[in-house]
């Protein structure tokens, strides 16, 4: 204390004292909703019309809302009609993707008070709520009560195990993954991808089956696949295949030599047909030392990002099994490949963006070194391109996950789609909004969660992404 | 022997001739991918004939025997259309679709990004959710959520909820007053353009005046205050249009009376301005925050407030990093509204839909993937001249 601020000679303590900083509920109210006059009425304005429209949602989803929708058709809008007697495999493989997600998590990123938080309320919201309601029955007397118990408890009851399952396999992994960047970071963050690689196939045989198997597992057709279980898999498989694909259309257009050519265009070029050739031949030199693999990955990067996916999964729901000679290929499978083609042209840019990205020093020092372009390429450019290219592609693979559900408009039953077809049974008539809502939020929690995985690897700098590689 | 060795060594000397390598490389890929091609396009021209479906173009002058109701006109394309006409209708529809949400959704993500970075905590976090909810959930959901979970849940056209004006609003959509032409419009526009030349011209006079001798000169005053007069005493004089209200009938609105936006358009509009609002705000909000908090500074303690600062200094700046991602969102706007085909909107996907139900589908689908091909490169076009106007000049 009394060597806090002592203040200097000559001058006096008045005018050196600190400035006050404000302390309290009152002083933070002031500087973050009532700064000025106009702050003023900006919060007041939001607060009644927010206020108001809060509270018409919360009267509408307790009054009239029906939520039983959702309760009824829950293990459809969650695996389609996948056979009941198997849905132990799919637990297994959610097990097994989210345990590895946790292992992840403690390897690269961080829990924070916030998370933890937001995991134990969501716990004991599911754990105690449904307990306490079926355990109070004079509380269903009113229209609230009624609404809790009739509505809100068999729901949270039924999404009780799945959730418990998740938040356990999430925190176990996340213990595991401490533990593992504690005895070997290096190492661990290895295995881990190796894991990541290993599991979605594996993942994908689990839930599909063999085709001739009898015992253990047998076949499930990709028609009988619905709901989230199919978002999932079309989500995995093609953000599995197209990013190979990607990479390699990357390649191909970034094959240009480094010394480009200027067109000197003399006054009105345009008009004299000889300077046409003539520019067509620099752009053709300028276009690198693979000027037909080059131009056969702009032509199709270009014209797959022009055109909207959904016309690209209709003209593939109709045409693939034309073009294969072979009607056997199922709907699902076309719009694996016609989503796995499609974004195959996004990844591409990304990953060339990655690629410009890194000086051009880099690859001549490996050439210096008397790596061959292709070594160079494999250990040098592609490694440091993929790791800046980080942040974009997680946006990409959340962009795919949501786009998994144009699939709804050729007719699949993905979450959307199957949410759709239950939206048109006679006993869900008008029940659209709970539906969408209960739909929106499983978006919103898995989209929210890689975006918020994609931040915090974002936030732990450019040191803990070098150590992904 | 020694000579052998070298005659070996000559003859194989292209072997390791880069550029041999390369060019054996290249024919290989291009033998593999024209193969590929040809035999793709072997067996969908085989199966296409087995399957007796046509490949040709002849059917876009036949009658296309389905109407569409969406358009600038009443009934804009009749049974007995041809299909072109079909294709041309909902080309507009696509136009209009997309021209108005770019302008909204630019609109409201600038208003959102500025929102983000308020220092009114209230303001500040709303904008935040709305920003993640509608980033984070596909826009074929929200476009299902707003079309039969909102505007389908409205009051029939009969009863309709009356607003201001009087428009009308039910679940056939938006019924409002319509300005009808009469003969004095052209000349009212007339006068109204040759005001805006003079208010233009005025207004850099006089803005160079200012910067060249330092005299207050009014000049946006003037400029304004010219074309707004023109423009208000034009109108005065010439009553240029009159008024056409909504009418209600028996069965909902009257037709041609007033103008009634469809349910559908307000739909796929909504959509798009939401979903794409969010993804604009954030590109705003980084925008901004990449201009130095040195520009902020300076301009503050010039005296600027803080709608001229952000007007004047940031923004300005802003642009120039915003623009190309800006582009993309443009491009994904003008594709995604596609989409319209599933909230019933007579659009370019829709409308094609339709038609593959009774022709081929093939020329169909080149149609409309050339359709939107086009309008991707328009739109990449437009702001690829907007970014080099932008970017700062150097030598």
């Amino acid at each position: 204390m009394t060597t806090a601020t002592v203040p200097s000679e000559g001058t006096s303590a008045s005018s050196v004292t600190r400035p006050v900083v404000e302390r309290g509920v009152l002083s933070w109210l002031r500087k973050n909703l009532f700064r000025t006059p106009f702050d003023a009425a900006v919060t007041v304005i939001l607060l009644v019309v927010g206020g108001n429209l809060l509270a018409q949602f919360l009267n509408w989803s307790i009054t009239q809302a029906d939520w039983r929708v959702i309760t009824i058709n829950f293990r459809i809008l969650m695996q389609g009609t996948y056979p009941a007697d198997q849905g132990a495999r799919l637990g297994l493989s959610v097990a097994l993707i989210t345990l590895l997600a946790g292992i992840s998590w403690g390897i690269w990123g961080k829990l924070y008070r916030s998370t933890a938080f937001a995991f134990l309320g969501g716990v004991l919201l599911f754990i105690f709520v449904p307990l306490a309601v079926e355990s109070v029955p004079e509380l269903s007397q009113d229209a609230f009560g009624k609404y809790l118990g009739n509505q809100i408890a068999p729901l949270l009851s039924l999404l009780r195990d799945p959730v418990l399952l998740l938040v356990a396999c999430l925190l176990i992994g996340y213990g595991v993954g401490r533990f593992a960047k504690q005895v070997n970071r290096k190492r661990a963050g290895r295995y881990t991808l190796i894991a990541w690689l290993i599991a979605i196939p594996v993942c994908f045989v689990l839930v599909r089956g063999f085709t001739d198997a009898q015992g253990a597992l047998p076949f499930v057709q990709t028609s009988r696949w619905g709901g989230l279980l199919l978002t999932f898999m079309m989500a995995f498989v093609a953000i599995v295949a197209c990013f190979p694909l990607g990479i390699l259309l990357a390649l191909g257009r970034t094959s240009g030599g480094t010394h480009k050519l200027a067109f000197k265009a003399p006054p009105r070029w345009w008009l004299n047909p000889l300077q046409w050739l003539h520019a067509l031949s620099i752009w053709w030199r300028n276009l690198g030392n693979y000027p037909i693999i080059k131009l056969l990955c702009i032509i199709y990067i270009e014209f797959l990002r022009g055109v909207p996916l959904v016309t690209v999964f209709f003209t593939a729901n109709l045409i693939v099994p034309l073009a294969l000679g072979d009607n056997s290929i199922d709907a699902v499978l076309r719009a694996m490949v016609a989503l796995t083609l499609f974004e195959a042209a996004y990844i591409a840019e990304i990953v060339r963006g990655g690629l410009q990205a890194i000086p051009p020093g880099q690859l001549e020092a490996a050439k210096a070194l008397g790596l061959s372009p292709v070594q160079a390429t494999l250990f040098i450019t592609l490694p440091q391109a993929l790791r800046i290219a980080i942040p974009p592609l997680v946006g990409q693979f959340i962009t795919m996950f949501k786009d998994t559900s144009l699939v709804a408009i050729i007719g699949l039953t993905d979450l959307l789609g199957i949410s759709r077809a239950v939206l048109a049974q006679s006993d869900f008539i008008g029940r659209h909004r709970e539906m969408y809502i209960f739909v929106a939020i499983v978006y919103f929690v898995f989209s929210y969660g890689m975006s918020y995985a994609a931040r915090q690897l974002e936030r732990s700098g450019s040191g803990a992404l070098r150590k992904i590689g | 022997m020694a000579n052998f060795a070298d005659r070996s060594v000559s003859s194989l000397a292209f072997l390791r001739d880069v550029r041999f390598l390369r060019s054996l490389v290249q024919v290989i890929v291009l033998i593999v991918v024209v193969g590929l091609a040809i035999w793709l396009i072997n067996n969908t021209s085989e199966g296409l004939a087995r399957a007796r479906i046509p490949t040709d173009f002849s059917f876009l002058t036949q009658p296309s025997g389905f109407q569409i109701d969406e358009g600038l006109v009443d009934q804009p394309h009749k049974r007995t259309d041809s299909y072109a006409n079909a294709f041309g209708v909902a080309l507009i529809n696509t136009l209009r679709a997309v021209i108005l949400s770019l302008i909204l959704a630019t609109l409201l993500g600038l208003f959102v990004g500025i929102a983000r970075l308020s220092t009114n905590f209230l303001l500040r976090s709303l904008a935040l959710a709305y920003i993640e909810i509608f980033q984070n959930t596909p826009l074929l959901l929200q476009l299902f959520f707003i079309f039969t979970g909102v505007l389908l849940t409205l009051p029939r056209a009969t009863e309709p909820i009356v607003l201001p004006g009087p428009s009308y609003l039910s679940s056939s959509g938006l019924a409002t007053p319509n300005l009808v032409a009469t003969e004095t419009t052209l000349w009212w526009l007339l006068l109204t353009i040759v005001g805006i030349g003079v208010g233009i011209t005025l207004w850099q006079r006089l803005r160079t005046i200012r910067l060249e001798t330092g005299r207050t000169t009014y000049a946006a005053e003037i400029g304004l205050g010219v074309m707004a007069s023109v423009t208000v005493i034009a109108w005065l004089v010439l009553q240029p249009f009159t008024v056409d209200f909504p009418e209600l009938g028996r069965f909902g609105y009257l037709r041609g009376k007033g103008a009634v936006i469809s349910a559908n358009f307000l739909a796929i509009v909504l959509g798009l301005v939401l979903y794409t609002g969010a993804f604009i705000a954030e590109i705003v909000r980084s925008g901004i925050q990449a201009v130095p908090i040195g520009q902020w500074e300076a301009a503050r303690s010039q005296g600027f407030t803080y709608g001229q600062i952000l007007r004047l200094i940031v923004i300005p700046q802003a642009l120039r990093v915003m623009i190309p991602p800006l582009t993309n969102q443009y491009l994904n706007l003008a594709k995604n509204s596609s989409l319209g085909a599933a909230v019933g909107f007579a659009e370019v996907f829709g409308v094609a839909r339709t038609m593959a139900q009774s022709v081929s589908v093939v020329p169909i689908m080149v149609i409309v993937m050339g359709i939107y091909l086009a309008l991707s490169l328009i739109t990449s076009a437009i702001m690829n001249v907007l970014n080099a106007r932008f970017q700062i000049k150097t030598r």
